[in-house]
């Protein structure tokens, strides 16, 4: 599986620059497919409006900081610890959306789906996503360990070398 | 040799504002407003030297109870509001009941008061009584007190 990292332009904001991820080379990133098709639900548009709100604010007013995210495992996910929607009250487990906080202004924003069982591992829409995740989390760590991925903190800039290839 | 760095070619998605265009006005501000009321705890526990631990302490509540109070998007109770706000000793919410907020400062007989009722919205002025704190460099400055009278 070939990764290619991307910035998003249009989620460059004062305080974070969000970037996502082609897999091998398709047509839309990994965050533009989950809003595309959770925007197809109508169940999922309110849900995934205040996600895409509370990515929005913290870009733009706060900074990526730890509390603003759930972590799992090595990546983390939207929205923040024991936030229900109300969807959750009807057995549901609400939206999830993937991602990895490598600092308080870079994001990779990933995928994601309805969660519809309490453990992920459980969750047949959710797991892969979350799998992923946590795999590229690791990736990505051991890279910048590495030094073929650098973070430029003060431009919220990825850096990756040339002679690097991201592969799951 | 120098190592040459890939050229990252930016994507738009356009689908990202159109998605907070379509939320209906009570969940955008519901959005906004956990998240001011979430900063806002953390820079009273800032200023007042409390770790999360020692809120929920206070509060007789657990740290994961209190970590939810703190990571926006949560729907907080006037309940759990009042917990918080006789727990760190400060308003978080005002009305316009409180017609003066009365910032003193250390060593200045200085004293701001600003008068709700000239304010269009009276939930602004929430906001400007946060944003007038941070502005005031108030960590520094500030007595231990802040009073909303």
């Amino acid at each position: 599986m070939i990764i290619d990292i991307v910035p998003i332009s249009s989620l460059r904001f004062e305080k974070v620059q969000y970037y996502s991820i082609y897999i091998d080379h398709k047509p839309l990133t990994e965050f533009r497919d989950f809003i595309k098709r959770m925007a197809e639900k109508d169940d999922c548009i309110i849900e995934l409006g205040e996600i895409n709100r509370h990515i929005q604010r913290i870009g733009q007013k706060l900074g990526a900081h730890p509390h603003h995210f759930k972590s799992e495992d090595a990546a983390e996910a939207l929205p923040p610890p024991y936030h229900y929607f109300e969807s959750d009250l009807t057995g549901a487990y609400g939206l999830r959306l993937y991602c990895i906080r490598l600092s308080p202004s870079i994001v990779i924003l990933l995928n994601g789906d309805r969660k519809t069982a309490l453990k992920v591992n459980k969750c047949p829409h959710c797991f892969p996503h979350f799998d992923l995740a946590r795999k590229l989390s690791k990736k990505i760590t051991q890279a910048i360990v590495d030094r073929d991925i650098e973070i430029d903190e003060e431009n919220k800039e990825i850096i990756i070398y040339d002679d690097y290839e991201l592969i799951l | 040799m120098e190592r040459k760095k890939k050229a990252l070619v930016p994507e738009e998605i356009p689908e990202f504002q159109e998605s907070i265009n379509r939320m209906p006005e009570d969940s955008r501000i519901f959005v906004d407003r956990s998240l001011e009321i979430a900063e806002y705890i953390y820079q009273l526990m800032e200023y007042k030297g409390m770790k999360q631990k020692d809120l929920a302490d206070k509060l007789g509540k657990s740290e994961a109870e209190v970590s939810k109070w703190l990571a926006g998007m949560h729907n907080y109770t006037l309940r759990s509001l009042s917990k918080l706000e006789a727990a760190l000793g400060a308003a978080i919410i005002c009305t316009p009941a409180q017609r003066f907020i009365h910032v003193p400062v250390t060593g200045k007989k200085i004293s701001t008061k600003i008068e709700m009722e000239k304010l269009e919205e009276p939930q602004k002025a929430a906001i400007n009584y946060t944003g007038k704190l941070i502005n005031m460099k108030w960590k520094n400055e500030l007595e231990k007190e802040v009073k909303a009278i």
